[in-house]
């Protein structure tokens, strides 16, 4: 018995140690964030999205520094694979930044993954914008915001895709057309572009974001415009010959070269992004979001750090998907509320953060420079772009396709990630990279695989 | 630290207090050892209560609902998590795909690393400079190289490169890479059409990652069987060589012999690492495409942080993975039992 | 080993071992000349000039040397105990010990976290360093007790008679003959240490100032871009470091490695 205490004691001793150590922690622990004063809202807050790109954001701050002058943001921008596991961590250990980015769904920042911690913004929006405030934000950008009942963010912007974006400089210089309305021209472009040792379609699908599952939905789309959405709620199996169809047509088109040898090794960013900012390709399919790339400033900085050494900008046009199984169906564009912003239930410093909420979502001058970034669809209805001040390489013709692009892009009838579940976004991705494998896989069995691992999301 | 806690029974230094009657020398000793328990708690404590409770803790979580996560009502639900995972094919995906890799890097780095020491326990020009090289990857962190690595392996690398110079690659006008005719005919025959120089392609990327875990732990076996090389007796290899062994029988009937507890703590470690295996899969590959480069650290990441947040369901496997290093823990006590020396060794004495 | 007799089998030998040490050098070979494409060396001045450039590499170094030191003196203090104290059920403790040797990191990322959200330490360095600690022990200790298996019980017996009691024993008898292999454990645990992603980018969060080297690359990846110009520039300069340390100390590793391995 005797011998027994002396190692409890020991074990005792040691653990309080242990615990000792741990208790005085060092290191750069959590920021210290002024605690707000009642009445004007001041102080520090922490504000965590894997978007916009810090460069932006510090803009964004700027404008709200000159009317806000006392309130200090900052801002952490987080690369999108990395964003979910650090909230994750994040919010569990009670560490949680004050103001996050949520989106209307998938696999980064989507509301069900981060809506629980948010709280409900109606009040902060009643109190900006009165009794009609949700009619004044985009066609249901709100609602795409809305989970279990609450509006857990504000919409900042809105995104549409199943664009393509071509480097009108490229298409030019080797007498191609941009008149791309079917798999034959685009077919014919790629030859042609063959012919100059230019890449003709770059895509990237070796990650786990769902970018190249894009253009398998514009195929589908182009196949029958209402199997996806159809598919999405579970009405249709995935497990159908269009499905099957649409697999068949992507394998034609790396078969046909329009899809270059890469595509399964590269990913979308950097790789395929790199290959259109340098020249090497002529056409990629990105959204509505890739426009802020057209700006002489933007795009230099994109072509350097594509590893250009003395870039010189060109002009890229957004153009409408080609029809692809030739059924006569041109792809719509798909878009909603790209990202809110929310305000964690446990902020600490909860009134600065809904005074600089509230005046980029809900204010005019807010609203416009988020417009000037050309990132996003403006959210409140009303603000469009200054786009003759925003440094585009070509004006004259840049303008009038963007301005449309963005009209069209806040009306889409289809939403884009809205219903991809989590589960459904990765099986698409899977689909895709064994699509264009060399294959053995055959396309049937790819459907039927994809139908197994999806999860359907009933319409709400 | 630990001082305080050491009190033996025989602590006080008394050169003349009685001994104990019966015995010889070494039992008298080992009654007036002190314990060495104090001596141990701290780093026993750290590591086996930190780890174990670890352990507890995901095995609580596996019994939860499979698509638990925090916030969510805690419910035990049993065992169906475990159903789950037998069930899924990933799962055994991901255990082909380890047991491939330990085996291949093994091999590889046993024949490579004995190769190589004993190549530089000859007499040659710039042999610390060759030392240094080999052993540089195992010192550069795996998230470091990784982007490196995507570039090396990418289509229009340096890899690709060397093989189009050695003429087993063309590259066409958009800068495919193709294979001459001759690889593409043996390719067919040996029933590997799939294969192009396209390295991160369901067929191949598995291969990258073994070949990119070689790359950086081969310096690690290297600098071992460098090192058990040295305690080899010279007398021992200059009798071999006065009784007229050549070079390569040398190598296998004397030098290899010895260094037998080397292989042995080589394939501990490399199956320690096949089964831990997270940074290149998921920096490199992310697992794919088409998970045809998954292991179970970058599945149990995905069920946690990636596709979708599946707690309960990563804590499962999570506990699989760890019964299986179980096991793996018993194979070494046997392997090691073995080779172990010193089980001689009396203590001292206070 | 094998017999260079001649000045041609020397030179011979030197150019077999060259062409075979390619395969070693081209990922290193690439990882500059990437790092150097687009804007060539202001790539590295954008990466130095980055806010909290030296952050990293502070932060990397605190909680490298915070490992190592805590390290060493739990496996100086284990070993001894091991191999030269009397435990009851000695090897029982060993064997448990090495089981948690094959333990993966990713299997204790959510009992970490929820841990150190629990002892209020999340975010900050003793999440990640008790961790490290404890996933390294388990290996030094067992290279530590064989070596310490290896210095002859002689020379405690003669330290005994001096009058010495079982701290001075360790410190003055243990400690100084142990410097090869405490060399060789130090190589290892920094590699280890320094090299670690996972545990600091899940428990450490990557708030500004608070992240680690390896996580440098990652500062030039936002939502659109990967400047990998300068992600590459950056992983160069991470590993720098590391590199330098490990020449210099490259003779003593070796020989704590082969003090060590006579197992």
């Amino acid at each position: 018995m005797r011998r027994i205490t002396r190692p409890v004691i020991a074990l005792m001793v040691t653990t309080g140690m242990v615990v000792a150590l741990a208790a005085c922690s060092g290191g750069a622990g959590e920021k210290s964030t002024a605690a707000s004063s009642s009445g004007k809202a001041s102080g520090t807050f922490t504000w965590w999205g894997w978007t916009p790109d810090t460069p932006v954001a510090k803009k964004y701050i700027a404008e709200f520094n000159k009317v806000y002058p006392d309130i200090k943001v900052e801002y952490k921008n987080y690369e999108n694979a990395d964003y979910a596991p650090t909230m994750s961590t994040a919010f569990q250990t009670g560490a949680g930044p004050d103001m996050f980015d949520v989106s209307a769904g998938g696999n980064v920042g989507g509301k069900q993954l981060w809506g629980d911690y948010a709280m409900d913004l109606t009040p902060v929006a009643v109190k900006a914008m009165g009794a009609g405030w949700k009619d004044k934000f985009a066609t249901g950008y709100v609602d795409e915001l809305t989970y279990n009942g609450k509006v857990v963010a504000l919409p900042l912007g809105g995104v549409a895709a199943d664009l393509f974006w071509i480097n009108k400089d490229l298409f030019t210089a080797n007498g191609v057309s941009t008149e791309l309305k079917t798999y034959d021209a685009l077919k014919a472009a790629c030859d042609k572009f063959a012919a100059a040792h230019v890449q003709c379609f770059t895509m990237g699908t070796n990650s786990t974001d769902t970018f190249s599952t894009e253009l398998l939905r514009t195929i589908m789309s182009s196949l029958d415009p209402t199997f996806y959405m159809k598919a999405l709620h579970g009405t249709v199996s995935w497990d159908d010959p269009v499905f099957v169809k649409a697999i068949d047509i992507m394998r034609n088109m790396k078969r046909d070269g329009i899809i270059s040898q890469d595509a399964t090794s590269i990913k979308q960013y950097p790789e395929a992004n790199n290959n259109f900012m340098s020249g090497k390709a002529a056409i990629v399919q990105m959204g509505t979001w890739y426009a802020q790339y057209a700006a002489k400033a933007s795009m230099t900085a994109s072509m350097e750090g594509a590893g250009v050494s003395k870039p010189v900008p060109f002009t890229m046009m957004p153009i409408v998907s080609p029809d692809l199984a030739g059924k006569g169906n041109i792809p719509g564009y798909v878009g909603e509320a790209d990202y809110g912003l929310a305000i964690n239930s446990k902020a600490k410093n909860v009134e600065a953060a809904k005074t600089f909420l509230t005046w980029l979502t809900t204010t005019k001058e807010g609203q416009q420079d988020v417009a000037n970034a050309i990132d996003l669809v403006p959210a409140l209805v009303g603000v469009q772009a200054d786009w003759k001040n925003l440094g585009l390489v070509s004006p004259d013709i840049q303008i009038p396709a963007f301005s449309k692009l963005f009209t069209d892009a806040a009306a889409a009838p289809e939403s884009r990630n809205l219903y991809i579940s989590a589960e459904t976004g990765n099986a698409q991705v899977i689909a895709v990279q064994q699509a264009l494998a060399n294959g053995s896989v055959s396309s049937a069995s790819i459907a039927k695989q994809a139908e197994a691992d999806s999860v359907d999301m009933p319409v709400k | 630290m630990a001082t305080s806690v050491t009190a033996g029974p025989n602590n006080s230094p008394d050169p003349h207090a009685p001994v104990t009657s019966g015995g010889g020398a070494s039992r008298r000793r080992s009654h007036r050892t002190p314990s060495g328990l104090g001596w141990i708690l701290p780093g026993f404590v750290v590591s086996v209560g930190l780890i174990y409770f670890c352990i507890g803790y995901s095995g609580y979580i596996s019994l939860l609902p499979w698509n638990w996560r925090p916030l969510r009502p805690a419910t035990i639900e049993g065992f169906d998590s475990y159903v789950r995972a037998f069930n899924s094919p990933l799962f055994w995906t991901c255990l082909q795909h380890t047991l491939v890799f330990f085996i291949v890097a093994y091999v590889v780095q046993c024949v490579m690393g004995i190769i190589f020491s004993a190549m530089l326990h000859s007499k040659v020009f710039g042999a610390t400079i060759f030392k240094v090289i080999i052993f540089l990857p195992v010192v550069i962190a795996p998230a470091i190289m990784s982007p490196v690595h995507r570039r090396v392996f990418a289509v229009d690398g340096p890899i690709n490169w060397i093989l189009q110079h050695l003429g087993m690659i063309n590259v066409d006008a958009v800068g495919n890479r193709v294979w001459t005719e001759w690889i593409s005919w043996a390719l067919t025959h040996i029933g590997m059409e799939n294969v192009t120089p396209n390295w991160i392609q369901p067929s191949t990327a598995l291969w990258v990652i073994i070949a990119v875990q070689i790359w950086s732990s081969i310096g690690m076996a290297f600098i071992l069987f460098y090192a058990a090389m040295g305690q080899i007796d010279p007398e021992v290899l200059e009798a071999a060589r006065i009784d007229g062994a050549g070079n390569i029988r040398m190598l296998f009937s004397v030098v290899v012999p010895n260094l037998k507890p080397t292989l042995v703590a080589l394939a501990i470690l490399n199956a320690i690492t096949a089964l831990k295996l997270f940074d290149f899969p998921y920096l490199v590959t992310a697992g794919g495409p088409a998970h045809s480069s998954e292991f179970l650290g970058t599945y149990i990441y995905a069920e946690l942080f990636g596709v979708s947040s599946h707690y309960g369901y990563a804590a499962t496997l999570s506990v699989l993975l760890l019964i299986l290093a179980l096991g793996l823990s018993i194979i070494m006590s046997v392997a090691a039992r073995e080779g172990r020396p010193g089980h001689k060794t009396k203590g001292v004495r206070v | 080993m094998f017999e260079t007799r001649s000045r041609l089998a020397r030179v011979g030998l030197a150019a077999l071992l060259a062409v075979m040490v390619i395969p070693f050098v081209i990922p290193l070979f690439t990882m500059v000349q990437g790092s150097l494409q687009g804007r060539g060396w202001a790539n590295y001045q954008s990466v130095i000039e980055l806010e909290g450039f030296w952050l990293y590499f502070r932060n990397s170094a605190i909680i490298s040397l915070a490992t190592i030191a805590i390290v060493y003196f739990l496996t100086m203090a284990a070993s001894f105990g091991f191999s030269k104290l009397r435990i009851r059920s000695k090897e029982v403790y060993f064997w448990l010990m090495m089981g948690a040797l094959t333990m993966p990191e990713v299997v204790l990322l959510t009992p970490l976290v929820i841990m150190a959200s629990k002892a209020g330490m999340g975010g900050t360095f003793w999440a990640v360093i008790i961790p490290l600690v404890a996933l390294q022990i388990p290996f030094t200790v067992l290279l530590a007790r064989s070596y310490v298996d290896g210095i002859p019980d002689a020379l405690f017996e003669a330290a005994y008679l001096d009058g010495a009691g079982t701290w001075r024993q360790f410190w003055y008898v243990l400690v100084p003959l142990a410097k090869p292999m405490a060399v060789a454990i130090v190589v290892l645990v920094l590699i280890n240490s320094w090299n670690s992603y996972l545990l600091p980018l899940v428990l450490l969060g990557q708030s500004e100032g608070n992240m680690v080297v390896t996580q440098l690359p990652n500062s030039f990846r936002t939502q659109y871009t990967d400047d990998q110009t300068k992600i590459l520039a950056g992983a160069v300069l991470a590993a720098l470091p590391e590199i330098i340390a490990y020449i210099s100390l490259q003779r003593y590793f070796e020989r704590g490695i082969a003090a060590g391995a006579i197992k």
